[in-house]
């Protein structure tokens, strides 16, 4: 049946007279027949009525797209099709009315808060627009208010931690930072102190030139060995280092062990690329530590006790002569709480005692109050914050006249608070329950009496092994300054 | 049994069998398994079942597709078959049920752990995530675009087991749940010694910090949506047909004087009771004409049937064939209802 052949429309442009090319493409099967457009690609013309077959499938688009473009075309122009269409969809649609509704609410029902829109309503950076739509979004999806009041409830409540250093701790180095102490210019009260500043403050710079220096060397030294190990670790990985390979971090082949020693929780052994077993559950960086310290048999000394080193000032004198009065603790060494105790000497004759502690800029950090003469001892209600180097310092009171220490010319008194991501791994490894990593894991921090101590005990449990005496003696000429 | 299986099911013709499945499949099924993955879910396939943007979507109407093809070979083949009374409500039960253990995996909690532990990589300058031969990997800023240990390729069921370990070695004397999240994801780091992708992390972590969410409600077989009642408040369900249609002629025109930016980004959204898109709507109740839907959007027939089969679009969807941004789409769209409101006055 060839009838009601519909007039020719372009698809691209209805008004334009066509070049038809008469190749009937019997696209739609038997009972239907398309001309093809060579000039759209495209075919655009029905010659025949839709089948019931065709229209139903048109209803729900389930035909090929240029079928369905053909049968449009063809049924723009043939009302009879048309009205056919308009059945099969009622029929189709059954009993549900026609409608719709333009509430917002409805509209914006699916357009849930991803993770950008909690970020900027976080942030606070989404315009007024937008935040309107949220709001529309929020009145009805309950899934999502909660979303948003929950990521702004944690927000809120990491607030703080997102302040903690979780990486290798970073000490900032003295040298870096230039010096000033507001606490000391209140105390510079004479001319031959200020005087005194004056020159502490140009020797301070030269000694932060020469740690500069000595630090970037260090910190070349120390990048080829990590570059070193890692090379070792990847040309022979190790199986003990992650947890892909726990199962078999016990295979270790005796010809290349360098140690074995007894530990509190039992053997542990090194080989020569570096694999250290036995203590599975320490992390990849004491991992590498035991093992360099192992490999090497000594310790190095701990980047932060260098920033923490007094420089030795050619200005050195005293500035109150008979009047002097020692810091006892902290004294250039680390400190695990971060409410430390202060210590120092008491002075004849003082009737009172004034703690400062400054940060590495000389801001003052806290301070304690007028302590009583037989107070000798002070411990800070304010947390430092980890990680970081301080400085502190004591005046105390005699004959209304204030002598602090360090004197004027002597470097000033540094200690660093243990940083958060290593008071984790000491509670991690206190749990372990291992002298050997947690010796080494002091000493790496900056506790040279702590890990001065765990090599004592692994010495106990080793008597005939050379490493923990040689890691001890390591620790010892640290401490001494060697 | 319902009658509309009839026809398919008392066949003795093989060809006419299959033509009557087929029937049963394009013309019954698949609308109603599209509409039930958009009202109760928010997921938008074209008639064919497709959503480049959304592949969870496609998924989801395949395996519905599949299990309704399949439980009518089986009525058809089973010496007693299985009785169904009402086969659309059957259809919108497999689907729902479909979608049920689809959501297990993303539920509430879940996905706001996953924007937690996003914003703490985003935001803490120890963590990073990037981009890594099409993975989404994660790690110490000091790992940053490097590629993923094997770890993450190990079976679920195995990294749980070593989460235990885990957890017995690292918070042996403290509660996971109660550390900070920041905490958990450094210790997750260092244990594991390299990148992993974003979402092992998040699943990690929801196995130590025990995250489960509620169980989902079944969906009762016909149980109207919320969005069936929102839908009645302006439908006019009470008036005549003629009054419908008045309203849709109106609502057509205002349409067509929308900018254009705003009409398409209406138009490619609107959706009415029965799940049918704008074009669709208004040809079959006899409104315009193809010639009319042309000339109104202002795009060429074959555009508009291109369109048709991608209608009702969710937002992504709209968002790219507008070729801007979702948030774009959106104010456009916003702009769109509020000028229809008024010019409607509804």
């Amino acid at each position: 049946m060839e009838v009601a052949f519909s007039s020719a429309r372009h698809v691209k442009n209805p008004t334009r007279h066509l070049k038809i090319n008469l190749g009937e493409t019997g696209i739609f099967g038997y009972s239907f027949r398309l001309r093809y457009c060579e000039e759209c690609k495209t075919d655009f013309e029905v010659t025949h009525h839709l089948s019931t077959w065709q229209l139903q499938r048109f209803c729900v688009s389930a035909l090929a797209e240029d079928e369905l473009t053909a049968a449009a075309i063809h049924m723009a122009d043939c009302e009879i099709c048309h009205k056919r269409f308009v059945t099969e969809l009622n029929r189709q649609r059954g009993s549900i009315p026609f409608g719709f509704t333009l509430e917002p609410e409805f509209w914006f029902r699916d357009d849930h808060v991803d993770f950008d829109l909690l970020v900027g309503l976080a942030d606070e950076t989404l315009d007024q627009e937008t935040q309107e739509i949220i709001n529309i979004h929020l009145k009805t999806c309950e899934t999502c208010r909660e979303d948003v009041r929950s990521f702004l409830a944690f927000r809120k409540a990491t607030a703080r931690e997102m302040k903690v250093s979780y990486a290798r701790p970073n000490y900032e180095s003295a040298g870096d930072i230039p010096l000033a102490a507001p606490w000391w210019h209140r105390l510079q009260k004479t001319p031959v102190y200020a005087a005194a500043t004056i020159l502490l403050v140009a020797a301070v710079l030269v000694v932060g030139v020469i740690v500069l220096n000595k630090r970037s060397a260090t910190h070349e030294v120390s990048k080829n060995d990590e570059t070193n190990l890692a090379n070792e670790r990847t040309s022979s990985p190790s199986p003990s280092l992650s947890p892909d390979a726990v199962a078999s971090s016990s295979i270790v082949d005796d010809s290349r062990k360098v140690a074995v020693l007894k530990d509190a929780r039992g053997e542990i052994t090194i080989d020569k690329n570096g694999r250290v077993t036995g203590v599975d559950e320490v992390s990849e960086n004491s991992r590498q530590q035991i093992a360099r310290a192992a490999l090497t048999e000594r310790i190095e000394a701990a980047e932060v006790l260098k920033s923490l080193a007094g420089g030795k000032s050619g200005l050195r004198g005293d500035d109150n002569p008979g009047k002097e009065f020692r810091l006892l603790y902290p004294k250039r060494s680390v400190v695990v709480e971060n409410t430390p105790v202060f210590k120092w000497e008491s002075l004849s004759g003082a009737t009172a005692y004034r703690v400062y502690v400054l940060d590495l800029n000389g801001n003052q950090v806290t301070q304690s109050q007028d302590l009583p003469s037989n107070q000798t001892e002070w411990k800070t209600e304010t947390p430092l914050r980890r990680g970081q180097i301080y400085s502190w310092a004591v005046t105390a009171v005699v004959d209304g006249k204030e002598i602090v220490s360090p004197s004027a010319s002597a470097p000033e008194m540094k200690f660093a608070v243990l940083s958060t991501g290593d008071l984790q791994e000491l509670k991690r490894l206190k749990n372990i329950n291992s002298h050997l990593a947690l010796g080494i894991f002091y000493a790496k921090a900056g506790l040279l009496t702590e890990a001065d101590r765990e090599f004592q005990k692994l010495i106990e449990l080793n008597p005939q092994s050379e490493l923990p005496r040689k890691l001890l003696q390591s620790i010892r000429n640290l401490r001494n300054g060697n | 049994m319902d009658n509309v299986l009839v026809p398919y099911l008392s066949s003795d013709d093989e060809r006419e069998r299959q033509q009557h499945l087929d029937e049963l499949v394009i013309l019954r099924a698949a609308p109603l398994i599209r509409k039930v993955l958009r009202r109760r879910f928010g997921f938008y396939v074209n008639a064919q079942g497709v959503n480049e943007s959304n592949q969870d979507a496609e998924d989801l109407y395949q395996e519905a597709m599949t299990r309704v093809v399949q439980v009518l070979n089986q009525l058809e083949s089973s010496s007693s078959p299985t009785d169904i009374e009402n086969f659309e409500g059957y259809v919108s039960r497999v689907a729902s049920n479909i979608c049920i253990d689809f959501l297990r995996d993303k539920t509430p909690a879940r996905s706001r752990l996953n924007a937690s532990v996003r914003d703490i990589l985003r935001r803490h300058e120890d963590f990073a995530s990037w981009e890594y031969n099409d993975e989404i990997l994660c790690g110490f800023a000091t790992w940053l675009n490097t590629g993923k240990r094997s770890f993450s390729d190990q079976e679920s069921g195995d990294i749980e087991r070593k989460l235990e370990a885990f957890q017995s070695a690292r918070f042996s004397d403290e509660d996971v749940r109660l550390a900070p999240l920041p905490q958990i994801v450094n210790e997750l780091f260092e244990w594991i010694g390299g990148p992993i992708e974003v979402d092992v992390l998040v699943r990690m972590i929801g196995h130590l910090l025990r995250i489960k969410d509620e169980q989902i409600e079944l969906l009762t077989e016909r149980a109207p949506t919320r969005w069936d009642v929102y839908l009645s408040v302006d439908t006019q369900s009470g008036e005549s047909h003629v009054a419908a249609n008045e309203l849709l002629t109106r609502l057509w025109r205002a349409v067509t004087q929308l900018p254009s930016e705003q009409r398409d980004a209406f138009a490619f959204r609107f959706e009415d009771p029965a799940g049918q898109d704008l074009f669709t709507l208004l040809v079959g109740t006899g409104i315009v004409n193809w010639s009319d839907i042309v000339q109104g959007m202002g795009r060429p027939i074959d555009e508009i049937i291109r369109l048709r089969k991608r209608m009702p679009m969710d937002a992504v969807s709209a968002a790219d064939e507008l070729g801007v941004s979702r948030k774009k789409a959106w104010k456009w769209r916003f702009r769109a209802l509020a000028t229809l409101k008024t010019q409607l006055d509804i």
